[in-house]
């Protein structure tokens, strides 16, 4: 593994995970997603949120290379 | 870079792009990738890691990362993922296991004189991906880019 992370503690990773969720949320198209239909909808969201694909897949009831695909639409980054 | 890619069927069932399904076919059929069928006790440790991570305040893992870990884990090989809590796992409770990500590999194939720096820019371009500029300034390329 390459040493690219100069602390690899909780709170260092805790604090990627916020700033990798505020670009989500900053970037992603939200007019794209309030007219999608509610379970599309709620699982944008969710994944905007945790950036978790495999969950988001399952709320929207999609695979998750279709979740992947949506994401793209939505303009949703995928950060980490 | 690696020798075989191995695919676990949980991951496998989620590609439906004919695209994809062929790529992975012809890579399958050249043994350049390689179903992995879950075992029981795969499927035990996945699901034993999947409670663990839920210990941490940090992102916990579902089932396909947990899969690809508890392989990862069992054969002693490289688990590639875009999964956070994979990721952050390494680090925190998984410490003998080794996660890439995408910018992981092309970091390699970059230090190996495979790629160029553009390639970062084209994949984040085409996947709709983000590197974080803390890890592209930590190798010295993130002013470039």
């Amino acid at each position: 593994m390459w040493g690219i992370m100069g602390k690899t503690t909780i709170e260092e990773l805790r604090k990627r995970f916020e700033e990798s969720r505020e670009i989500r949320r900053r970037e992603a198209d939200w007019d794209f997603i309030n007219k999608q239909p509610p379970r599309i909808r709620a699982a944008l969201i969710y994944y905007i949120e945790s950036g978790d694909l495999y969950v988001a897949s399952r709320i929207a009831g999609i695979s998750m290379e279709e979740m992947n695909d949506l994401r793209v639409k939505a303009r949703i980054p995928n950060t980490n | 870079m690696f020798h075989t890619i191995y695919i676990s069927e949980s991951i496998l069932n989620e590609v439906k792009s004919e695209s994809t399904i062929y790529w992975i076919a012809d890579n399958m059929a050249r043994n350049r990738m390689a179903l992995f069928t879950e075992t029981p006790e795969i499927r035990e440790e996945a699901i034993r890691i999947m409670r663990e991570s839920r210990r941490y305040p940090i992102k916990s893992i579902d089932y396909p990362e947990a899969v690809c870990l508890s392989i990862g884990r069992m054969l002693e090989i490289t688990v590639l993922s875009e999964n956070g809590g994979a990721y952050a796992s390494q680090y925190i409770y998984l410490k003998g296991v080794t996660v890439w990500r995408a910018f992981e590999v092309l970091l390699e194939l970059y230090r190996r004189g495979l790629i160029d720096k553009s390639e970062f820019t084209r994949y984040q371009a085409e996947t709709h991906h983000r590197f974080s500029r803390r890890d592209l300034e930590a190798i010295g390329i993130g002013e470039t880019l």
